[in-house]
Parts: structure tokens; C-alpha cells; sequence
């Protein structure tokens, strides 16, 4: 990198470096803070004693959490359901794409659909509605109500029609022209071409459907049926102690307020999500349609 | 263009028919299924057991009556979370569970169940009532007023049974005795029209405020034990000036006003000395209502805290802090004394001793200066409670069924179960509607019949079940332990047995109480409209005197007459008119 450095551009370079370093450690910092506390020894951590790394270096709180069945049970539940609905996700909003990407002359509806989908994605009937719909379609404490709801996410779909829509309009036909049909098309053009996208959409999609709590909370019978997330909001939601009525609650109150088993289940629950993204981050690699049309 | 246009009116105009269509199926479906529900339920139950249970009922009312046929019934249950038992019992499966059907032939069949922390069971519960989907026997989580306002809903859309006749008929003498030892005041409260539609939970953790000090700290610096508020402000001055936890760090009160009456490290034990309630609508000598946080008693509450302040007895942040923020504080040991009820010590100040071996709290009850008396104002003694869905055929299932729990609860098979069975699960009662009905001073008179028999004044022997653990421990302690070292640390037991029963509430027994109920525990519509915003105010006010008033009297008047304009006394008028209708 040879540049002409002027006093002014420096300056302005180590200033950006500082802020984004500040940025950095602003997202590091509360993960580095809580792998310190689930380290720590429950009193030190009660008593606020740990900022950055562990106080009395213990790994009682992964002990524990091992021995915790149901956290287990709704994790593997949380990565059935993660595979599951991108896997579904990816074809289904591939296949979504496709034809709205297409001109109005070649799909006549394509406006029609194209409203009725941004409209969903704006309005919605709401919780009471979805329960009805969810329990007269016979999905209530069912697997696939964790699935099916998360499958389409318009916003999603619409980056990818956008991307296609970026896709030389030569090459499909060309495509044509050597007698690829429509699935042909999808599949062996633009998928592979539309990577980029698409692994952005699944990582999307796998970071929310891996976070969302709500549809295990409203929707099964139990919490072992129920997702990580579902599990997890109910450790993390801090209990109201006017509401004690009892002196077992009080004690119940002392046992819950484990903060150090708290931080290990939220550090083990990161780690998948945390784990994968380098694997997709290679997709993101734009510019492979670079070279394939001469203009 | 023309031709984008003309599409998009013909979207949108399709997808309102798509959405009318859709919402009127709905309803209709919606209507079936009510319907269908219901048909469903009278069915089943005709089929099971009315041929029994009618001749039966109809002839003399048997309150704990057991079912000549098993009696099957759908409810939901809120759990704790996290549940570790033995192996073999469960939320839905227990050994509790099983006595209760045993008693009454009944069988419950859950279909779901959900955590009562953090909402999910509130949740799902409102869920279920929209959606015209409830069980038979449910319960009701929240505060009085959120209950009463899901009760007006069950009841507006007909959904559950008036229980007036089934607890007429069906009550035990001891629930109803509990009750009437609070003037039935926790039963009116879930009437409607006079009707009785809910079986409330009566019961208190009976929070007194107490003063904790760290008697440690107290000892080292030979200071005498506090009498009166007087004292405790020296305490707290020698605190202080001495810094017994070491670089200054000293927080001489700990204290959150996050909400001022919670009873968890608040001002509470303050505002007692003047028989000022801040958060009280309550029934003054005149038979008045009068609003606890705008009495002059409040205001020399404030005089004394602001000159806390500017003393540095509080920490200088005091204002922002939450419980959570407290617990860390006193966990951590810094702090010298805190507010808070005769059950502190089994949260969170048994967290000190984690972090300090040699601490020690102890509570002391401090009778006011104005009427010598322990001073407590307090909502009503409700928790939870329990309706029955419209048709179910026993109404009377819930009423029998907290006959016999609260005939056992303190009896030695459940207490052998808890302390046995289930000494390592973390919910040691996993009983479904463990709802207790107890009078307003259960706590208090359980604490007398302890400390007379460690005093020898009670021969230990005639001591109720429930109260031999804490004896034993108590005693341990005070004969063989106190003395020792590090005693409460190396006897966290047996210490916090003897700080909360003896030294707390049996302390408090020494001294004559004035405990100040709600009048009011429902909501007006200006209450609806205006109270948060009230209560809004009153917070920043107090802060405002506390931290940086320089004419207290003054600031305090103009409080009292914006909280009154701004919709206080609109309040205090429509409460007067709402008793005065019941």
C-alpha cells in the first residue's frame, strides 16, 4: 500500500481506527464480561466483583449445566428446528424468487404477488389471530409450528429477487438458447451464481430463527418440547420480588439468582451461532458473475 | 404507469376480500367452537358422573366429600423454572398431586404448563382466554388488580361459573375462619355484582420492615444495639467515619427507591417512624380515604433521609439503583445496614457471608417515636386464584380442594414429604393449587410459639410440626453456636433460622403492631388514566427533596397540591364512591 500520506489523513485514519476499535470492544466486551462470570465463583459474581476475567477461577457452573437435562433437551430441539427451517427456507424462497424476479411480461401476476408480499410483511393480524389460525390448522404443541412460521420472511425473499434481478439478462438467454428449462435455470444458473445472497439470507434467517422464543412460549405443551431460547428467557427474565408470597418463593428466589449458571447456559447457547458464522462468511465473496459476459 | 396502478387497486382489492373473508370465518368458527366446547364438556361430564353426583350433592354438603367416581378434569399449571425433583415426580406427577386425588377421587389432565417467572404462564393464560380455549379448573397469576381485570373479561363473556353457592356450601370452617379473620375483605375483592366468581389465595409474608445491621461491624466498633431511629443514624454515622469494610468504601445505607414500599432495601423503615405509607390508599381515624405519600409524615421521613444525604450515609447514586443493583451491593459486603423484612437473611444477605466469613446481619424492629407501635401499611393478603370454567360440572372441585390442602399443609406428611422426598429438589412443594388461605398474622404467631419454647416458656414438645425444624435449629444455635467464630457462615442454617424467626419476627412480637390495610386493592378510571403518571411524580419529587431541596416544607406543599390537581383527589373521590356502593 503506497499512499501519499498527508498529517491530515493520518490523523483521520488513526481517529477511524480508535472509533472502530471502541465499536469492537463495545460488542466484545459484554461476551468477554460474561464468559468471566461463568467462570467465577457465585458469591464473587453476586457481589460484582468481576469485570473482565474470572474471580476464583471455578467450572462449577459447566458442571452444572450438564447435569441440567431440559437444557439439553430444548438445545437439541433449537438445532432440529434451526436445520430444519433453513433448509426448507432456502429452496422454498429460492423457488419464491425466481419467478418474481421474472418481467411482467413473462409472469402476468408478478406485481400482484409482489404487493400481497410486501403487505404481509407490514401488517399482520396479530397474536390472537395467529393462536386461532395455529390451533384450528391442529399445529398446537406440534414440532412444525416452531418450523412453518419462520419458513418465509419476506424480507429475505425480496433481497434475493433483487439480486437476480442483478444477474446479466445474457446469461439466462444463453440458457435459453442451449434449451435450459425454468427448473433447470433456477437451479444450475442462478443458485450458484446468487451464493452470495443466499448464504446472507440463511445466516439471517439462522440467527432469528435460533433467537426467537415466542412461538415455544405461546405454542407447546411444555418446556422440554420448547426451544433453547424459550428456556433460556425464562432464566434471564428477572423475578419480581413484590410478587413473593411465600418463604419458599423467598428460598426459590435465592436459588434462581445463580449468576454464574446464568452466564455459562447464555455463553453455551451463543456458541453454535458463534461457531458458524466464519463458515459462511467465505460466501460472501461478490463479483463471481465478473467475467462470464463481454460487453 | 396506468397499467401499475390499475394492478395495485386490484391487489389491494383482492386482498381485502382475502382478509373480510378470513376474519368471518373466524368469528364463525370462533362461535362453533365455543359452542362446541361446551356441548363437548356437558357431554362428557353427563356420561362420567352425573348420574352420582348430583343425588349426592343435593343431600348434605360434604366439604371434604370424596367423589364416589373419579372425577376427571382439564387445568393448566404455572411451574417453577428449571424443576430438579427425585426421580419418578414431576410438575403433573407428584407425590402431593397424588395424596390430593387420593383424598378427593380426582384426576386432573394437564394441558400445558408454563413458568410462572417471566411471564410465560400470564401469557399463555391471556392466550387462552382470547382464543376461547380454557380448561376446566384454572389459575389466575398477578397482581389483585391484573386478576380482576382478567376476572371481568372471564365474566363478561360468560365464561365461568359464580362460585357463590359452591364456597357457601363447600368451605371448610378453617378457610372460612381465615377469611373472616380478615373481615372476608380477600374474598370481596374477587366479587362481581355480588357474585362470588374466584377462590383467592390468602396469605402474607407479614413484611414488617426491619433495620439489618451488620452486627459484626456493630460489635467491632462497640456500639450499643439500636433502640430507636436515633440510634440507627449513629450507627450509621460511626459507619461512616469508621469504614469498617476498608478504602472508603463503606455504603452506610443501602438503599434502592426504584419503588419506595416494596420492602426489599428500601426507605420503608423510615417512613413507619411517622405512620406514612407512600403507596397507600388507606381508611384513616376519620373513616376517610387518605393517600399514604402525600401525609405530612412523609415529609419529615424525607427531612431525615435528605440529611442522610448530605451526610453521605447514602451512596450518591442511591436513586438510579434497582434491586438487582442492591443484591450486588450487599452481596459484595460493603454495606452496613439495609431495609428489609424479617426474611432477608434467606435473600439475599446470606450472599455477604459467601464473600465475608466473619459478617453477621441481625434485624432489629424499631417502634415508632409518634405512637411507640411497629408500623406497617400493606396491600391485602392475596395471591393467586382459582376459577372454574362455565359448565364444568363441579364447581365445587376447587373449594374442596383447598379444604384439604390447608387442613394438610402444616400437617407432618406434607411437611416429611418436603423435607424428605424432596430435600434436594428445588421446588420442595410441588403442588398443584398450593394456594394457601391463612389469617393476616400466621407468620407472627407461628414466631411467638418458637421463641417461647426456646426461652423454655412453651414445652417444645406441644410445638405444631411446622415449627420443630426452625426450633431446632434456633436452639442449636443459640445454646451451642452463637459464640463460635465465623458462626453464621459455618451455620448458615441455623443462623438464618435465628435471625428471621426469632430474632425478626419474634422480636417484632415484643412490641405492640399497627398494621394499615388497603381500603382499596381495584382501579378507577382515573387511576387507569393517571396513576402511573402520579406515581411518576411522587418519585421524582421525593428524589428531588432528598437530593437537592433546599426548603423542604415547600417543595413538599407544592408536591402535595400537583399530585392533588393532577388527578389525586379525582382518585380518592371515585374510591370513596366505589366503597360506598359496594
Amino acid at each position: 500500500m503506497v499512499r501519499n500520506v498527508t498529517p491530515g489523513a493520518k490523523a483521520a485514519d488513526i481517529a477511524l481506527l480508535v472509533l472502530l476499535a471502541l465499536a469492537a470492544f463495545t460488542c466484545i466486551f459484554p461476551i468477554v464480561h460474561n464468559l468471566a462470570i461463568s467462570f467465577s465463583m457465585p458469591a464473587k459474581a453476586e457481589g460484582g466483583f468481576v469485570t473482565v476475567y474470572p474471580r476464583g477461577f471455578t467450572v462449577a457452573a459447566y458442571t452444572k449445566l450438564f447435569e441440567d437435562t431440559t437444557f439439553f433437551q430444548t438445545f437439541f430441539v433449537s438445532v432440529k428446528r434451526v436445520a430444519l427451517t433453513t433448509f426448507l427456507s432456502f429452496f422454498i424462497s429460492l423457488l419464491m424468487a425466481y419467478p418474481l424476479s421474472r418481467t411482467n411480461r413473462e409472469f402476468k401476476l408478478r406485481n400482484a404477488y409482489m404487493w400481497l408480499l410486501v403487505f404481509v410483511m407490514m401488517f399482520n393480524g396479530g397474536l390472537i389471530p395467529f393462536y386461532l389460525i395455529v390451533k384450528q390448522l391442529g399445529l398446537m404443541n406440534s414440532f412444525w409450528v416452531l418450523v412453518l412460521p419462520m419458513i418465509i420472511n419476506v424480507y429475505n425473499v425480496i433481497l434475493i429477487v433483487n439480486y437476480f434481478r442483478t444477474i446479466p439478462k445474457e446469461l439466462d438467454e444463453c440458457a435459453s438458447m442451449d434449451g435450459a428449462g425454468p427448473w433447470y435455470k433456477v437451479f444450475r444458473i442462478y443458485m450458484p451464481l446468487a451464493m452470495p445472497v443466499l448464504a446472507t439470507t440463511t445466516l439471517f434467517l439462522l440467527v432469528t430463527v435460533w433467537n426467537e422464543f415466542m412461538l415455544g412460549m405461546i405454542f407447546m405443551r411444555s418446556i422440554e418440547h420448547a426451544p433453547l431460547q424459550t428456556y433460556m428467557q425464562q432464566l434471564v427474565v428477572r423475578i419480581d420480588p413484590t410478587l413473593l408470597k411465600s418463604v419458599d418463593d423467598v428460598k426459590r428466589m435465592a436459588s434462581v439468582s445463580d449468576k454464574t449458571l446464568g452466564a455459562a447456559k447464555i455463553f453455551v447457547s451463543m456458541f453454535p451461532i458463534m461457531a458458524m458464522y466464519p463458515f459462511l462468511q467465505r460466501y460472501f465473496i461478490s463479483g463471481i458473475t465478473l467475467g462470464s459476459v463481454k460487453e | 404507469m396506468a397499467m401499475n396502478k390499475k394492478w395495485t387497486v386490484l391487489a389491494l382489492a383482492s386482498m381485502l376480500t382475502i382478509m373480510s373473508a378470513c376474519s368471518s370465518n373466524n368469528g364463525a368458527n370462533n362461535g362453533n367452537e365455543a359452542g362446541g366446547n361446551k356441548e363437548a364438556a356437558t357431554n362428557a361430564n353427563a356420561g362420567g358422573n352425573n348420574a352420582a353426583a348430583p343425588a349426592d350433592t343435593a343431600e348434605k354438603p360434604d366439604p371434604f366429600g370424596k367423589y364416589p367416581e373419579t372425577v376427571e378434569f382439564t387445568t393448566v399449571r404455572p411451574i417453577g423454572n428449571n424443576p430438579q425433583f427425585p426421580d419418578g415426580q414431576s410438575y403433573e406427577e407428584n407425590d402431593y398431586n397424588t395424596f390430593m386425588q387420593d383424598q378427593l377421587n380426582v384426576k386432573p389432565k394437564f394441558v400445558w404448563t408454563a413458568p410462572q417467572d417471566g411471564f410465560a404462564y400470564k401469557k399463555k393464560l391471556e392466550l387462552a382466554i382470547n382464543g376461547n380455549d380454557i380448561p376446566d379448573i384454572f389459575e389466575i397469576t398477578g397482581t389483585p388488580t391484573d386478576i380482576q381485570a382478567t376476572l371481568k373479561r372471564l365474566v363478561d363473556a360468560d365464561m365461568i361459573e359464580d362460585l357463590t353457592s359452591a364456597y357457601e356450601d363447600y368451605a371448610s370452617p378453617l378457610v372460612k375462619d381465615s377469611f373472616a379473620n380478615q373481615g372476608n375483605q380477600v374474598l370481596d375483592l374477587f366479587k362481581i355484582d355480588g357474585k362470588q366468581y374466584a377462590m383467592p389465595q390468602q396469605t402474607s409474608l407479614e413484611n414488617f420492615n426491619f433495620v439489618w445491621i451488620r452486627d459484626d461491624w456493630r460489635k467491632k466498633l462497640n456500639l450499643p444495639e439500636p433502640k430507636t431511629m436515633d440510634d440507627v443514624l449513629a450507627i450509621g454515622k460511626a459507619f461512616k467515619e469508621k469504614d469498617p469494610f476498608g478504602g472508603g468504601k463503606t455504603v452506610p445505607f443501602a438503599m434502592q427507591m426504584e419503588s419506595e414500599p416494596a420492602g426489599l432495601f428500601g426507605p420503608g423503615f423510615l417512613f413507619d417512624q411517622f405512620e406514612a405509607y407512600p403507596r397507600l390508599f388507606y381508611k384513616d381515624a376519620s373513616s376517610n380515604i387518605a393517600y399514604g405519600g402525600i401525609q405530612p409524615g412523609i415529609k419529615d421521613a424525607l427531612k431525615i433521609m435528605s440529611q442522610m444525604y448530605k451526610d453521605g450515609l447514602l451512596e450518591k447514586d442511591f436513586a438510579l439503583k434497582d434491586t438487582g443493583k442492591l443484591q450486588e451491593l450487599l452481596a459484595s459486603g460493603r454495606a452496613g445496614i439495609v431495609g428489609q423484612a424479617w426474611w432477608g437473611v434467606w435473600y439475599p444477605l446470606f450472599m455477604t457471608l459467601q464473600n465475608v466469613p466473619d459478617a453477621d446481619w441481625k434485624p432489629y424492629a424499631i417502634p415508632a417515636k409518634t405512637n411507640g407501635k411497629i408500623n406497617f401499611g400493606t396491600t391485602l393478603p392475596v395471591g393467586d386464584v382459582i376459577v372454574v370454567k362455565k359448565g364444568f360440572e363441579h364447581p365445587e372441585l376447587p373449594v374442596k380442594w383447598l379444604n384439604v390442602y390447608n387442613e394438610n399443609r402444616k400437617g407432618e406428611f406434607f411437611l416429611k414429604l418436603s423435607q424428605e422426598t424432596f430435600k434436594d429438589a428445588n421446588d420442595k412443594a410441588p403442588i398443584l393449587w398450593g394456594l394457601t388461605i391463612a389469617p393476616g398474622d400466621e407468620i407472627l404467631n407461628s414466631a411467638k410459639q418458637i421463641v417461647g419454647a426456646v426461652k423454655g416458656e412453651i414445652d417444645a414438645a406441644t410445638l405444631p410440626f411446622t415449627n420443630k425444624d426452625a426450633f431446632n435449629n434456633i436452639k442449636q444455635y443459640i445454646d451451642e453456636l452463637q459464640d463460635q467464630p465465623q458462626a453464621p457462615s459455618k451455620n448458615m442454617l441455623q443462623w438464618q433460622n435465628t435471625r428471621s424467626w426469632y430474632d425478626a419476627m419474634g422480636g417484632a412480637s415484643g412490641y405492640e403492631l399497627n398494621v394499615v390495610y388497603s381500603a382499596f386493592d381495584g382501579q378507577t378510571p382515573t387511576m387507569e388514566k393517571k396513576l402511573t403518571a402520579l406515581n411518576d411524580l411522587q418519585m421524582k419529587a421525593y428524589h428531588s427533596i432528598i437530593m437537592k431541596s433546599t426548603d423542604i416544607d415547600a417543595d413538599f406543599d407544592k408536591f402535595v397540591s400537583d399530585w392533588k390537581a393532577q388527578g389525586g383527589d379525582q382518585i380518592i373521590t371515585e374510591i370513596t364512591e366505589a366503597l360506598a356502593n359496594k
